[in-house]
């Protein structure tokens, strides 16, 4: 089926169940009371705040060449190794080829969106690597087989009983619904993991130009053992995530954990500028930094687009998405779902498959209004629609003409009393034929226009 | 051409001018609404932010009052005890080895991650304590490596008031005066955790279930 239809289709049935429903509003709501109120406590003014990190961003984003220069040189002379990734396919080949030359067989993996950009998990599958997610939320995804739901919290839609029964039928687990418990048995389920594994893989949230280093911030500590115990570490990156250096990590870092989780700051912030060097004691004898691009470059040289790669990729926009809190993250069927995902998905993967995504919003934007790095992602979305149209990839036969016949009768006022009676006849016959009209109310056009209430009442007046 | 150069090439195509106006040099002071005014208030407000993170404080007068605390807290949970080898741990804890005698695991000892899963408590010493987030931050070369302050489940960090610093942007820029031989540096803010599930706050995920900080006063 073609992706616009299923995605229809998944979204409707997502729409009508109320137990989904409600588990995403419990954990939303519970998201969005902290994260404002830790906005307020933390900072002086979170959208000056905000604006300053934009401001930083932007000028990372005209440095860009310059700035991932200065990163290489640096991480290099430490003995990393960097490769430069133009698509997702070289990623992956040279992730494997790690793999064969290690001949590893057991890669664990800490929480990483670009990992699933760039289908990480199946190749190493193929290729017959035991793969473990550590990240508590992935690792229950990963034991129910299904993608992340969200880029932040990959297993909002799961509720104790859930993990429970997976736990106990996955992992061979005692039945309990104590949430300490479960989280005991993950901890317990992936020590092995650290020890075993011949290969650790992570993401990165920032690239510190200045000191050659990545950063990485989580809650758990899998990242940090990730990087600790296995004799090899590879990062994989989206190039935009460049800061010029350690200094704006002071901002960046409350920054990502206020919109992301509504901490002042995460648990662990790791700086990572190699591998193991000499005098240390231990950590990984190679490191790989995998600098992707996949698609980034393109949306850098649209002038209406670059902005989206100030993106530190918090998950605030899905959170406040009334859309995505009604069709749920798996509907997107993308590693980045909500508005943040139907701004990009699109440029990365092709309009001709992922045309509609920008469609899937209200265009209210609530999305602009908590993006920490203020991108204007609404108007963004309303780019990618006149790109679909430009490109002719419209949802239903005839919207083209429809549309020019609505600009048409747009422009004069009598060209709307005109066609208001058809427009009236039709939506009274077609409304009630679209997809789910049956459980909603449809609603009529008024009997008589504006214009007309407006004449008759002006001319009432005059009677007295 | 390599992928490196036609990424670059991309890159510059796709470049505009920078902003000719120069970025506002902002402080955190600047920032931030909790940004302490007050030095003398520092220990006190690290205290809070840990302890609110539910991570435990601890003030001693001197070194040996210091030693008797970490005896304590191993006592308190009992196994094997991992202290970061050689300075500033010999000085910091007098005496310590003696007196945890054959609990007291050799880092020579421990090569293997697997070796780490009998060590319950790791000792180590610290660069910046952060007042503001009620952080410590540490590199490898100043804690005894990547894995010590990360495996045991209980995490003691032992360091001297002096360290002390109001905010993160003092720490950082205090990290880049420091000895640059370090290929990991970690900001810890309390005890592991995850709220994965139903957003409830679970403590020890998959790092230590217990941090506390045991801060020595005298110089």
């Amino acid at each position: 089926m073609q992706e616009p239809r299923a995605f229809l289709q998944r979204a409707a049935a997502k729409t009508r169940d109320e137990e989904h429903r409600l588990k995403i509003l419990k954990a939303i709501d519970t998201y969005t009371r902290v994260v404002e109120q830790r906005k307020h406590t933390q900072f002086r003014d979170w959208r000056q705040a905000r604006q300053l990190a934009a401001r930083i961003k932007d000028d990372v984003l005209a440095r860009l060449p310059e700035l991932l220069q200065q990163f290489e040189e640096r991480i290099t002379a430490r003995g990393a190794r960097v490769f430069w990734a133009e698509t997702a396919a070289e990623a992956r080949q040279y992730i494997l080829d790690l793999v064969a030359r290690r001949q590893a067989r057991v890669v664990v993996k800490s929480k990483s969106m670009t990992t699933e950009e760039i289908g990480l998990n199946e190749a190493l599958q193929h290729a017959g690597v035991d793969v473990w997610e550590s990240d508590l939320g992935e690792l229950i995804v990963q034991v129910a087989g299904e993608k992340p739901y969200h880029i932040v919290t990959p297993a909002m839609h799961k509720n104790r009983e859930d993990v429970a029964r997976l736990f106990h039928e996955k992992l061979g687990a005692p039945l309990t619904q104590d949430v300490e418990q479960l989280t005991m048995i993950a901890r317990e389920h992936l020590r092995h993991a650290y020890v075993s594994a011949e290969i650790g893989i992570t993401g990165a949230n920032f690239i510190l130009a200045e000191e050659g280093a990545i950063v990485m911030t989580e809650n758990e500590g899998n990242g940090r053992l990730t990087m600790a115990c296995p004799p090899v570490h590879v990062v994989l990156v989206g190039l935009e995530k460049v800061l010029p250096s350690m200094r704006e990590l002071a901002l960046f870092l409350p920054l990502l954990a206020t919109s992301g989780t509504g901490q002042q700051i995460t648990c662990y912030n790791s700086i990572v500028r190699g591998p193991r060097q000499p005098g240390e004691p231990d950590g990984p004898e190679e490191m790989h930094i995998i600098l992707l691009d996949n698609g980034r470059t393109e949306l850098l040289a649209q002038p209406e687009f670059q902005h989206v790669l100030r993106c530190i990729r918090c998950g605030a926009c899905l959170n406040a998405c009334p859309v995505y809190r009604t069709i749920g993250g798996h509907t997107y069927n993308t590693p980045y779902q909500g508005p943040i995902g139907s701004v990009i998905t699109p440029h990365l993967r092709g309009f001709r498959q992922w045309y509609h995504l920008p469609f899937a919003s209200s265009l209210c934007g609530a999305c602009s209004d908590v993006c920490p790095v203020n991108i204007d992602l609404h108007h963004l979305l309303l780019w990618n629609r006149h790109r679909a149209v430009e490109r002719e990839h419209t949802a239903a036969p005839g919207w083209r003409l429809a549309m020019k016949l609505w600009a048409w009768g747009m422009r004069r006022r009598k060209r709307i009393a005109l066609l208001r009676p058809w427009l009236r006849l039709g939506t009274k016959l077609l409304l009630p034929l679209l997809p789910g009209a049956q459980r909603r109310r449809v609603p009529s056009m008024a009997e008589h226009s504006f214009a007309r209430l407006w004449r008759d009442h002006e001319r009432q007046k005059s009677h007295f | 051409m390599s992928a490196r150069n036609r990424i670059f090439e991309k890159l510059r195509q796709a470049m505009r001018p920078a902003s000719a106006e120069a970025l506002p040099d902002v402080r955190d002071a600047d920032v931030y609404r909790d940004y302490p005014s007050d030095p003398a208030s520092l220990f006190e407000l690290f205290k809070t932010r840990l302890e609110e993170l539910r991570g435990e404080v601890y003030r001693v007068g001197d070194e040996v009052a210091a030693s008797d605390k970490v005896v304590e807290l191993a006592d308190s949970v009992g196994g094997s005890v991992m202290v970061q080898p050689g300075e500033p741990m010999a000085s910091l804890l007098p005496g310590l080895a003696e007196r945890l005698c054959d609990r007291l695991v050799d880092a020579a000892a421990v090569a293997d991650s697997a070796d780490f899963a009998r060590v319950e408590v790791g000792v180590t010493a610290a660069d910046f304590l952060i007042a503001r987030t009620g952080s410590v931050l540490l590199r490898t070369i100043s804690s005894g490596g990547r894995r010590l302050s990360v495996l045991p489940p209980f995490h003691i960090v032992v360091a001297r008031a002096s360290q002390m610093v109001p905010s993160l942007e003092e720490a950082l820029n205090g990290l880049k005066g420091l000895s640059p031989d370090w290929s990991y540096a970690a900001l810890i803010t309390g005890p592991s955790r995850t709220a994965d599930i139903e957003k409830i706050l679970v403590l020890g995920a998959h790092g230590p279930k217990r941090l506390a900080v045991v801060v020595v006063d005298a110089a």
